[in-house]
């Protein structure tokens, strides 16, 4: 592990031209405080000078008033600024998990050897950096990787030499936003065969009423269906104007009783959240809702298919919500890696701007009501709720000390909501089609009365499914909730089972955070409490599967290595513990574990889970824990033998993907 | 007062069964601190924002999530229920401590906080005695951050309590965390050190050793050292210190603290005062018209001097260094005028929690105006010896660097007329004049300084002063009783007692003991905060040494049983 500070080049003089400083002026505007600028400003410094050097940084401190120790902090916090020693273009092979399951480890591999250099290095004409990236939020496609922040997907070694020859020939004009792919577009779901009846009598939890159509994915892949255009002639912004024909109470009410949970990853309920912000006699000043777009749990790409093909569904989403809270003010804030979805977002609020959706008088209201993308810059830990307000206030994205709950005292120290990009999207269709239409789809909420294990919430509306790793369709699915989450992976309608003909190992339901579920497990329903009975949780709806050759030890260590480089190194238990379990486990991986190492992971796990900030303690210890006591007896053999059957693979490639890596 | 009765409401609660009360909205860290329960933290300190990172306070509360909640971000509710001694709570902080401990070289040995550390502390009270640590450790970087802060990232703790200092508490904003996860540590921006008045305060925060004072390091282990609570000279706002000692010389000076003084800083400038005390240029031998002589000597000569001369005809000259009682007493043995010289202004730093550097470096220029009243800079001096009227001056300059008397005063001098010096620096004066004695240091003496806002705070002696130094108070007096001022020679205390009993305007009622280690304001200051309102909370000073054992006792060296059976350490109670 190398822990210098990252060359950060000189400290020149640097000045922003009159035109960049006019366009941070106006940047500044839109937030309450000039420091909220700092990512994007980082952006225009990275733009302008090529990179974010010590240089940059000292210009932009001097901008924005701030010290440039603290400058230094924030950048070196966030690890998708251009280094001043990379190339012109910047390659990020995404070496997580599920682009692991699917041969990025071998692919990135080649690509080393293609360009003759090491991850980390720049080839001798200054033209190619080659990086790990964390989760690319392209898992079904994998393997992908990132050329300056353009995806470029279902890569192989042959296709990555094109790509690279083709930029060597044309460096200055070639496009580098053709390589996003569609390869499975599957958004349907519903069969009338797998229509399901409630039973008479005792109310069963899981009853799930498979007829359903998509909802929520209906108008991905479809690149004209961007635009607010199209979007109104799908039946767009219907539901807005049924919404604001409401009072605000009723909205949230509505919300409430919809039964709506977040789609980022707890699960909980959207309008008690709503219901939290206090009132403005109570906590006089501004409301912020924020939209977290900062999808960076592996396994999960749903959410940069609305901001890529449906953003205005989003923004449909996010004025119900500004309204229903009062807010005037909406962040997006958008992983720093999804340069198309920022665009997209852009333009998307550029069209609402123009059609009154957002501006001095919104809707026709006569309220201020606006809308800013803010992007991030390389930090999975922005995903979480105050990681992301942390960040948004231009600081290093620490999540914050609970109480006070954001709710209350938020971005800004003003009452705030953070909803992820799928709950908000929900609420378009919830308020056009109506609340029975809503609750009709997923399972049902069951009355306290009936107190069934965990039941209670129940899980309701439309959801997208994420599936990657070892299937013979990945993709994204909207299929309701309730379905079996053996059907969903072994069912010829959906994703037509584990490739190769090979059987079942294991199932992460829901982002590489959550514990496995064994082939004797995955006969759940998979919705909040079905999952949750089984052991899980569907957390970020990230399926990904596990062929029979997979190497738990070594799908272990590269869970771990991701929370150990994304701990955001605040609290003590989750800093030390994420790099200690790291090491250990890659100790077993190289042959040198012990038996007792085994009980180190329980202890570790045990120690840090619940004594943390957030959960991100809690993000290493279950897959540590689970895959370690599903799987024991693979860690045992793998201590003793000192590697696996697969001699350290972490699985057998399938022949024909193994005949086409060698072509 | 029934406004600040309402305000502090009292919320009864209960820590491992006792019954407290904390103040309405206060936490549970504060709440037990204030109440002398002691919950182990790193991060939190009483003048910073809560981080809530080093998860040490961990403590079961009832009502309260199950999981277990820091005690410094926990607010007590009417009835809470800590638990903060149960095997659950116990064992959540054995496992923090062993996870600190993980990356952490355990180089105690030879580490300068070895011995006033809080990682040993609580390693000792609440850790465990083996780890299941067998990794290779990760190294961050060791370098300094400023002229006089040394960083060892490989002792970090990552409390961020510097980082908090510098943008909360001196607002410049020079170091930061870079890097996340396990490989973050505390830097500064290249080129931008950490340089700000304060910075000396960053290693006395720092709970571990990461951030030394480079001044002091490789110089003595902790428990050798003796600390005398005693105040800086170094200007007027009269830090609250610790001038701690080892062998009769002061290896470094750290900051005790006192809310309406100096919070729980002080300055480097008032961290290296103590050095004008072992420079060249002290006068460390009595002279008798310039020649070295025995003490002894030089005060018969001094005697039959002063008692030849009639008291109308002394004058006397001191500086803004004098002690009260000093001043007390050249008041009284002579009848004529008095002159007092000043150093120049320095430069003024305010924090943004209120702490007041001052930029007058003069730490008794308000005991000058509350003993002597008003004196000029030695103007009516200069008349008198001009005009004949004055035949002798007594010049009592415990300046550092020795006073910059006015040109005209010093031709004056010059003349024939005679002096008696009593000097810090061998200067001009007691090199050419009839006697001079040597001064002391105010590390070296005992006294009182009035500071800026009117606060009458002790200075103690920490060391024992160079060569045959008798100085002021002794030799004063001895002249003083030559002419029948006093019958015998008193201590300062004794002293002081004869200034209140003199002025009782500003000093009625104060005795030299109750001054304490917080200091009284006199009659009329600015500062009226009683002693007891001087101190926050038990056990949470400014620098996390002050929590360790030599603190307890002032200047009380005792032996007790090492815990390890090697025989006796020598250390304070």
């Amino acid at each position: 592990m190398s822990h210098a500070l990252p060359v950060l080049g000189d400290v020149l003089e640097r000045t922003f031209s009159a035109e960049v400083q006019a366009e941070i002026a106006t940047l500044i505007k839109r937030y309450p405080e000039a420091k909220a600028t700092l990512l994007p400003v980082l952006r225009i410094a990275e733009r302008e000078f090529g990179s974010v050097d010590l240089g940059s940084m000292k210009l932009v401190a001097k901008t924005l008033d701030l010290s440039p120790a603290y400058v230094l902090g924030v950048v070196t916090f966030y690890f998708h600024f251009r280094r001043p020693t990379d190339g012109t273009f910047v390659i990020e092979v995404c070496r997580t998990l599920p682009c692991a399951l699917r041969g990025s480890d071998a692919f990135a591999e080649g690509v080393a050897k293609k360009l003759g250099i090491e991850f980390g290095g720049t080839t001798d004409d200054g033209l190619f950096t080659i990086k790990n990236a964390e989760c690319l939020a392209a898992c079904d496609k994998a393997p992908v990787c990132h050329v300056n922040a353009y995806s470029w997907e279902c890569l192989d070694l042959e296709t990555f030499g094109k790509l690279v020859d083709d930029i060597r020939a044309n460096p200055d004009g070639f496009d580098l936003t053709t390589g996003r792919k569609t390869p499975y577009p599957w958004r349907a779901a519903a069969d009338p065969e797998c229509e399901r009846t409630q039973p008479e009598g005792e109310l069963d939890p899981y009853y799930t009423a498979m007829t359903h159509e998509p909802v929520l994915a209906k108008r991905f892949f479809n690149d004209e269906a961007a635009s607010y255009e199209a979007y109104v002639k799908d039946g767009g912004y219907v539901g807005l104007k049924k919404a604001l024909k409401l009072k605000p109470e009723e909205v949230i009410q509505i919300t409430k009783d919809s039964g709506l949970r977040g789609r980022g990853g707890a699960g909980f309920p959207c309008g008690m959240k709503w219901g939290f912000v206090p009132s403005v006699e109570k906590v006089p000043g501004p409301r912020y809702l924020l939209v977290n777009a900062d999808e960076s749990e592996p396994g999960t790409f749903k959410d940069i298919r609305f901001i890529e093909d449906d953003p205005h569904q989003i923004l449909e989403g996010a004025v119900i919500g500004a309204y229903a809270i009062g807010s005037n003010d909406i962040y997006i804030y958008i992983r720093g890696e999804m340069r198309i979805g920022a665009d997209r977002l852009e333009v998307a609020i550029e069209e609402a701007y123009k059609n009154g959706i957002f501006g001095e008088n919104a809707l026709g209201f006569g309220v201020r009501l606006d809308c800013t993308v803010h992007r991030g810059a390389g930090a999975y830990i922005c995903g979480e709720e105050t990681g992301l307000i942390s960040s948004l206030e231009g600081k290093r994205g620490l999540p914050k000390l609970k109480p006070p709950f954001p709710a209350v005292e938020g971005v800004w120290g003003q009452p705030t909501i953070v909803n992820n990009v799928e709950t908000l999207a929900n609420l378009p269709h919830l308020f056009r089609e109506g609340l029975e239409w809503y609750t009709a789809i997923g399972t049902p909420r069951v009355s306290k009365e009936v107190a069934p294990p965990r039941g209670r919430l129940g899980s309701q509306g439309p959801k997208v499914w994420c599936v990657s790793g070892h299937v013979n369709r990945p993709g994204v699915y909207d299929v309701p909730f309730g379905v079996s989450l053996r059907e969903l992976i072994e069912s010829d309608k959906f994703c037509g089972g584990v490739w190769g003909g090979r059987k079942l190992k294991g199932i992460v339901p829901g982002g590489s955070s959550m514990k496995i579920l064994t082939n004797d497990e995955v006969d759940c329903h998979l919705c909040y409490d079905g999952v949750a009975d089984a052991g899980s949780s569907i957390g970020s709806a990230a399926i990904f599967v596990f062929d029979e050759t997979t190497c738990m030890v070594n799908a272990l260590y590269n869970v771990l290595r991701f929370y150990d480089h994304e701990s955001c190194g605040q609290c003590t238990p989750c800093r030390e513990g994420a790099g200690w379990i790291t090491k250990l486990v890659g100790r077993i991986l190289h042959g040198h574990g012990t038996m007792d190492d085994l009980d180190t992971i329980d202890k570790l796990s045990d120690e840090a889970c619940g004594k943390t900030i957030c959960v991100l303690a809690e993000a290493w210890s279950w897959p540590a824990t689970s895959y370690m006591h599903k799987y024991r007896s693979e860690f045992e053999t793998y201590i003793k033998t000192g590697t696996s059957r697969f001699a350290g693979r972490l699985y057998e490639p399938l022949p024909s993907l193994s005949k086409s890596a060698k072509a | 007062m029934s406004e600040t009765t309402t305000e502090r409401l009292e919320v009864p609660f209960t820590i491992d069964g006792a019954s407290y009360t904390a103040l309405k909205g206060e936490t549970v860290l504060e709440a037990a601190l204030r109440n002398g329960y002691f919950i182990p933290h790193y991060c939190w300190h009483p003048s910073l924002s809560i981080a809530g990172n080093c998860r040490m306070c961990l403590v079961h509360t009832k009502p309260g999530p199950p999981k277990p909640q820091i005690a410094c971000n926990t607010v007590v509710s009417e009835g809470m229920e800590v638990d903060a001694s149960s095997e659950k709570t116990l064992t959540a902080r054995e496992g923090i401590l062993e996870f600190l401990l993980a990356n952490h070289p355990l180089d105690c040995p030879i580490c300068d906080q070895a011995g006033e550390c809080d990682l040993q502390q609580y390693s000792f009270d609440h850790g465990r005695t083996t780890s299941k640590f067998s990794e290779i450790k990760t190294q961050r970087p060791r370098h300094d951050l400023g002229p006089r802060i040394r960083f060892n990232g490989n002792r970090c703790i990552l409390c961020t309590r510097c980082v908090r200092f510098c943008d909360e508490v001196t607002g410049t904003g020079e170091l930061t965390v870079v890097n996340r996860s396990d490989s973050a540590w505390i830097d500064v921006f290249p080129g931008v050190p950490l340089d700000n008045p304060l910075s000396g305060c960053t290693a006395d925060l720092c709970p571990v050793g990461a951030l030394l004072d480079s001044d002091w390091i490789h110089t003595t282990r902790v428990w050798l050292l003796r600390g005398t609570k005693s105040v800086c000279s170094g200007c007027a706002t009269g830090c609250n210190v610790n001038v701690e000692a080892f062998d009769d010389s002061v290896k470094r000076m750290t900051p005790r603290e006192n809310q309406p003084v100096n919070k729980w800083w002080m300055c480097d400038e008032g961290r290296d005062s103590h050095r004008e005390a072992t420079t060249d240029s002290r006068l460390n031998v009595a002279r008798l018209d310039g020649q070295p002589v025995k003490h002894q000597d030089a005060l018969e000569a001094a005697l039959d001097l002063f008692s030849a001369t009639p008291a109308a005809k002394i004058a006397y000259l001191t500086t803004g260094h004098a002690t009260c009682e000093e001043l007390h007493l050249l008041e009284t043995i002579t009848d004529g005028p008095g002159g007092v010289n000043y150093r120049p202004d320095g430069g003024a730093f305010e924090t943004l929690d209120g702490f007041k550097l001052s930029a007058d470096k003069n730490p008794n220029r308000a005991g000058v105006v509350a003993v002597l009243g008003d004196v000029d800079a030695g103007e009516r001096v200069r008349k008198g010896i001009e005009s004949g009227q004055i035949e002798l001056v007594v010049v009592c300059d415990s300046q550092p660097g020795g006073a910059n008397w006015d040109e005209g005063l010093v031709e004056a001098l010059k003349g024939d007329v005679k002096a008696i010096v009593i000097s810090l620096e061998d200067t001009w004066l007691a090199q050419t004049k009839q006697v001079a004695f040597p001064g002391l240091h105010a590390i070296e003496k005992d006294g009182t300084f009035v500071n800026q806002n009117g606060r009458l705070q002790r200075v103690r002696a920490a060391v024992s002063a160079p060569g045959d130094t008798r100085g002021e108070l002794d030799v004063l007096q001895e002249l003083g009783r030559s002419a029948g001022h006093f019958p015998r020679v008193l201590s300062a205390g004794g002293v002081f007692r004869r200034l209140a009993a003199a002025s009782p305007d500003a000093f009625g009622g104060l005795t030299y003991r109750g001054l304490g280690a917080v200091g009284l304001p006199l009659a009329g200051a600015a500062d009226q905060t009683p002693a007891d309102k001087c101190q926050t909370y038990y056990n949470a000073g400014p620098v996390s040494r002050e929590t360790r054992a030599q603190d307890e006792q002032t200047r009380v060296a005792v032996h007790r049983e090492s815990p390890l059976g090697y025989g006796t350490v020598r250390g304070n109670v």
